[in-house]
């Protein structure tokens, strides 16, 4: 994925929605002209600032689009943090979660009551996006 | 493999499963499938029960028994732990490792089931104070280590499950979003004391309860044993106490930030631009010293002073990281005076982790 064919890729799909495409752009080109270090996990909000929009709120429309399969740049993730503690928990295991499976914390090895409480979402960029990291500085 | 051996597996996961506060269920997990090859799940129930469905000629049991055999020697003596060390003259460290073994208790009610815990009834009549149970002679390096056990209370806080409760439970609770409990109750505690022949003497609090030991707490326990060692190998007359003052390990905090080795993940310091700042990198795996914010904010200021860090390096496996925490506080920070009395070892998923964590306390 080259950042060229990124924002090709993000016109021709959201060339109906202004909004959402300026986002999208803003985004990638934080992207293109960021160091990796910075991008090493990335918050709701973080998204926001990127995209220019005024609340978090407003970029999950934006975060729906680019961790799709048309142009999967974002890949969430998620962690279990508990008594200051902080797990990456694969995806597969909250998605068993979500669907009502025991949560086990990894520390203790015992079920987690409530586990969906502590267990928080952030964004990395994905593996065939990496190549836009930084490809505009 | 026999019916026997898997009754032997569970009870050695249930005791295992028993240490949890001390020993993560992740360093379990890693014990069982990277060095002994056997499959694990994602808890204790899971875990249990997969070993106790299997059929007892399953070939996985003989090695999933020898990897649980492992885990739960490990979780009692190298959990998270904390550790004081003195140094006596290695004539006096010889009369320990020659008698101290007269220390041990084994009418203990601890000693009838070791290294088993004892029930939960034997440890609330317990006494609070610890009693050796074990001695063991070491032969690779002729140290000694007394095991001792003891009962420990613990409070601990839970977040109770509003859903679960009675319809009248739920509705006396009004709009609470989020209701905690205390839980308070006691857990078994191994301690040790190793005995070295080139006169270094550790004492090994373990770190069993839910919620971290405090400080005092810690000192207490320590201080327990060393009133045991000083009172079993009393100096000579109008001489110092042989366990006097412990290393004072302080000067290991600048120390373990200027090695290159290892990754920081914790660091306590205070600038000389009037601030105090305690950073952390989320994994054990990322170093603080390479994090863009804490190099340029170093490189924006002319001086800080360390009082804490937690360090952490590879281990025998890959994904168990041992680390040691230097508990300084930031009334510490620049004082020629400065002590650190011990330091909290963990995430040892067994001797060799420990003993290379345990080489590098050293006075500086």
């Amino acid at each position: 994925m080259n950042p060229a064919d990124a924002e090709a890729r993000i016109r021709e799909d959201l060339d109906s929605n202004v909004e959402i495409l300026s986002a999208c752009l803003s985004i990638l080109s934080s992207i293109t002209h960021a160091q990796a270090c910075d991008l090493r996990r990335i918050s709701f909000a973080a998204i926001g600032r990127m995209a220019g929009l005024e609340s978090a709120e407003d970029s999950l429309p934006v975060i729906t689009y680019l961790t799709g399969d048309r142009l999967p740049i974002l890949e969430a993730q998620f962690s279990y943090i508990a008594d200051d503690e902080e797990e990456i928990i694969p995806n597969e295991v909250v998605r068993n979660v979500m669907a009502g499976a025991d949560f086990y914390s990894p520390w203790t090895g015992e079920v987690v009551p409530n586990a969906l409480d502590h267990i928080y979402t952030h964004f990395v960029i994905s593996d065939k996006a990496k190549q836009l990291i930084g490809a505009a500085r | 493999m026999s019916l026997a051996d898997q009754a032997d597996l569970i009870k050695y996961l249930n005791a295992t499963r028993a240490r949890q506060n001390s020993f993560s269920f992740g360093t379990v997990r890693a014990i069982l499938n990277e060095k002994f090859g056997v499959p694990t799940a994602q808890g204790w129930d899971l875990l249990i029960q997969r070993y106790q469905a299997i059929s007892p000629t399953h070939k996985d049991l003989q090695p999933a028994l020898a990897g649980a055999k492992e885990a739960h020697k490990a979780s009692i003596l190298y959990g998270n732990r904390a550790l004081t060390i003195f140094e006596v003259p290695h004539s006096v460290a010889s009369v320990m490792l020659r008698t101290c073994q007269k220390l041990v208790n084994p009418q203990s009610v601890f000693a009838a089931s070791f290294p088993f815990p004892v029930d939960r009834s034997t440890l609330e009549r317990s006494s609070w104070n610890a009693e050796f149970v074990k001695f063991v002679r070491n032969t690779e390096d002729n140290s000694v280590r007394l095991i001792a056990c003891s009962k420990r209370a613990y409070r601990e806080r839970k977040t109770i499950d509003v859903g679960s409760l009675t319809a009248a439970a739920s509705q006396a609770l009004g709009s609470y979003d989020e209701v905690i409990g205390v839980t308070s109750g006691y857990v078994q505690a191994y301690d040790s004391v190793v005995i070295r022949p080139n006169g270094r003497i550790e004492i090994h609090i373990d770190m069993c309860c839910p919620m971290p030991l405090a400080e005092s707490d810690i000192i207490q326990f320590m201080k327990y044993y060393i009133d045991v060692l000083n009172t079993a190998f009393p100096p000579p007359p109008n001489q110092q106490k042989h366990l006097y003052r412990p290393l004072n390990l302080f000067g290991l905090v600048q120390a373990f930030y200027d090695d290159n080795d290892g990754k920081v993940r914790n660091l306590g310091h205070a600038t000389g631009t009037n601030s105090v700042k305690q950073e952390r990198m989320r994994s054990r795996k990322d170093d603080l010293r390479v994090e863009p914010f804490h190099r340029k904010g170093l490189a924006a200021i002319d001086s800080t002073d360390l009082y804490s860090i937690e360090k952490t390096w590879s281990g025998e496996l890959s994904s168990v990281f041992p680390s040691v925490t230097l508990p300084g506080k930031f009334s510490m920070a620049g004082d020629i005076d400065a002590r650190i009395d011990y330091a909290i070892v963990g995430n040892c998923s067994g001797k060799i982790d420990f003993d290379q964590t345990v080489a590098r306390l050293r006075e500086t």
